[in-house]
């Protein structure tokens, strides 16, 4: 048995404005499109009092202000919508992980999956109150209706003056359905004329008709008209999506911030109560996402990459204060505002007979403990570049999943290893017959002993010379002491570099 | 009985009761060199810090590599922690170090050998890696690498994980606190890397081996 629970949230750009700023519920006002262009503006919304005053969407702003010349006028505001819209989800991800939103106009829809909650919560009427009183606590209003489908429980909430239940039953069904006025089904404005002209009233009169003569006579309109007067699903019903979770926090501060330090303890308090919504819904945090605004209203954005998810404080913060002290922000702040992107962690099944491994959230807790010590970018398992490049390589996360032992056949000698000079180390070259003789610098000096080379090294050789890069010539020689290099030098022999010492 | 004084040592060596019991001797991880296992009579001390020491191009990293392949090749993780940002990614796979299982790190700045004894402890107390090797090499004989305090809580939080650290360096750092270590050199003569073991907790220190080094690839 499907249980469908709906949820209504009329006048939503005021709504969301009322609910940060509940003094301005009885302003005489009108909200426009998003940006205020001018006098042509339609009306989009209209508060009480003004409509009392005779204001109406969607007239424009030049004739709403013939009408009252006192009204305030201000454009909606996508952000108050987005976060009022993100109350709501949350309200109705306490019971349901199946959740369609829909938008009409200036009303926000919820319909969500309430089946099976009569033991956990309640029945349908109880689901029903407490999202009613969730919604009221949120400061906002909304009407709720329960039905065995969408459609159904679409009319109980746009018909309900708050709380609405359509018993699932057939004859229950029926009898609500066949109460309501046409207006209810929200025919559209041409089709509502004709049935007007016919003298059909009720959603009674027009269950009363034949369903081939309806097609007849009001074409496809009037068939779905008909099916939502039954209250058959359209459309396959509920629709599920796959909610994007973002998880942020924010804090206006009264004094602008031009220190790192208390701005680090004002990140701190954010990323507490983003660590408690993350844990609320068992993900780890993974990037977080900084954003600030000036004294003077410019914004800064910065990204701090995590990439071993983790839900420990001290490591996140210490993240935020490395980024932050790398390129520290340009003005002081007056606002701040942290969204963490939910990671979850990769189960993995460990052997009982492989080698013992850290534990994945260990392991990710470990590398995040890292990243904060030395830097993000300076943790991982490195990963060879495909290139002809020299000491190309990007790194990447440690292997989590446990791996079989590799045979190692016959005992192998150890390979003579290059300890690599993070940069190259420019020396002077003596070269006598094409081959160096002898270096100079601060760190090598002495004549050398052998030689191997020139290796010709492009990293693009098949490409012009223009596109592919300067080439160069490497070497592999023995000083007289007896300390093994790699040189590098440019093809016409007039600048040289040490790579790496072997070892 | 009368023991000359040049032979009490020797005598002192070879006594039954001095020699550790079987059952205190440490569990061993093998360097994957048969000849160095035998003569550490197992490999590498399990839970114990294992110096490697040695002048520059003595083969010190190409050891410390191979015994990392050998971890590797056996599906456990390692750690190498790089305050120089000496590694070549490209020698250690041609060692045989699977690279995904090998976790490096890279301190940096005027702090960054500091970082790496943190990042010693950290990777030490989360436990699960078999090696991790510091390689502390290029720091010279400037000053020492950190306080005696250090290095004895290091040993006992290594005691407690089973992880061998593998400790690369010019000259000795650890000093009593390292339970096995060896110093590199190049014999040119024989063209072999010569091991010689100068301190074993376990075992008699003095003895020699000779590995042979597979040349660098391009």
């Amino acid at each position: 048995m499907t249980r469908v629970a709906a949820l209504r949230a009329p006048t939503f750009s005021l709504q969301a404005l009322w609910r940060t700023a509940p003094t301005r519920r009885d302003e005489v006002l009108a909200i426009v499109g998003a940006v205020l262009t001018g006098g042509g503006d339609r009306i989009w919304a209209a508060s009480p009092a003004a409509a009392r005053l005779g204001i109406r969407p969607p007239i424009t702003v030049a004739q709403a202000r013939a009408v009252v010349p006192a009204l305030t006028v201000i454009p909606r505001d996508p952000v108050l919508e987005a976060a009022a819209a993100e109350v709501l989800l949350t309200l109705m991800q306490h019971y349901s992980s199946r959740i369609e939103r829909e938008t009409a106009g200036d009303e926000h829809w919820l319909f969500a999956d309430v089946a099976g909650l009569d033991r956990l919560v309640g029945p349908p009427a109880e689901v029903a109150r407490l999202l009613l009183c969730e919604a009221r606590h949120a400061g906002l209003v909304v009407t709720v209706g329960v039905a065995r489908t969408k459609t159904l429980a679409r009319l109980a909430a746009d018909v309900a003056a708050d709380t609405c239940i359509v018993a699932e039953t057939t004859a229950a069904e029926q009898a609500f359905v066949a109460g309501l006025p046409l207006a209810a089904l929200r025919p559209e404005p041409a089709l509502a004329l004709r049935l007007r002209r016919f003298g059909l009233t009720t959603v009674a009169d027009l269950l009363a008709l034949p369903a081939a003569r309806v097609g007849d006579k009001l074409g496809p309109s009037g068939l779905s008209l008909l099916r939502r007067a039954r209250g058959e699903e359209e459309g396959g019903g509920l629709q599920p999506a796959a909610t994007p979770v973002v998880i942020g926090a924010d804090l206006s501060l009264d004094y602008a911030l031009d220190n790192l330090e208390p701005l680090l303890a004002v990140l701190d308090e954010l990323l507490g109560r983003l660590l408690v919504q993350l844990a609320a819904r068992g993900y780890l945090c993974g990037d977080l996402r900084l954003s600030f605004v000036a004294d003077g209203g410019e914004r800064f954005e910065r990204l701090v990459r995590v990439s071993a998810p983790s839900r420990e404080r001290p490591a996140l913060l210490a993240l935020c204060r490395l980024h932050l002290s790398e390129a520290p922000l340009p003005a002081p702040v007056i606002q701040v505002a942290v969204v963490a992107t939910p990671a979850s962690l990769q189960p993995v099944q460990l052997a009982l007979f492989s080698a013992p491994r850290p534990a994945p959230d260990k392991l990710a807790l470990t590398v995040a403990r890292l990243q904060a010590l030395c830097g993000p970018e300076r943790i991982g398992a490195p990963r060879l570049l495909d290139t002809y490049g020299d000491d190309r390589f990007t790194l990447t996360p440690v292997a989590t999943s446990t791996r079989a032992p590799t045979p190692r056949g016959e005992v192998t000698p150890p390979v003579t290893s290059l300890r690599r000079l993070r940069p190259p180390c420019e020396v002077e070259v003596l070269v006598q017959g094409a081959l160096p003789a002898a270096i100079a610098s601060r760190s090598f000096r002495g004549s050398i002993t052998a030689c191997r080379g020139p290796f010709r090294r492009g990293e693009e050789w098949w490409q012009p010379p223009e596109v592919a890069g300067p080439a160069c010539d490497l070497y592999d020689v023995e000083l007289q002491g007896g300390l093994r290099l790699r040189l590098a030098g440019a093809p016409d022999k007039a600048r040289w570099w040490v790579l790496g010492s072997y070892d | 009985m009368a023991v000359s004084s040049p032979s009490i040592l020797a005598w002192l060596k070879a006594h039954p009761a001095l020699r550790p019991a079987p059952a205190l001797r440490a569990e061993r991880l093998s360097t994957g060199q048969r000849p160095l296992d035998a003569l550490l009579q197992g490999g590498l001390p399990c839970g114990a810090i294992t110096e490697i020491v040695g002048r520059a191009s003595s083969g010190r990293t190409s050891l410390a590599l191979g015994a990392m392949a050998a971890v590797t090749a056996a599906g456990a993780l390692v750690a190498w922690i790089d305050p120089f940002d000496t590694l070549d990614p490209l020698s250690a796979q041609a060692s045989g170090v699977v690279l995904e299982q090998l976790l490096w790190i890279r301190p940096r700045g005027a702090d960054a050998v500091a970082q790496a004894l943190a990042a010693t402890g950290q990777v030490v107390a989360a436990g699960g890696f078999a090696a991790l090797a510091l390689d502390v090499a290029e720091g010279g004989r400037r000053a020492p690498l950190c306080h005696l305090g250090t290095w004895v809580r290091l040993k006992h939080r290594l005691e407690r994980s089973r992880t061998v650290l593998l400790l690369l360096s010019g000259d000795a750092r650890a000093g009593a606190m390292a339970a096995l270590r060896l110093e590199c050199a190049w014999a040119p003569e024989v063209a072999r890397l010569r091991v010689r073991v100068t301190r074993q907790w376990h075992g008699t220190p003095g003895a020699e081996v000779l590995l042979p080094l597979a040349a660098a690839v391009d």
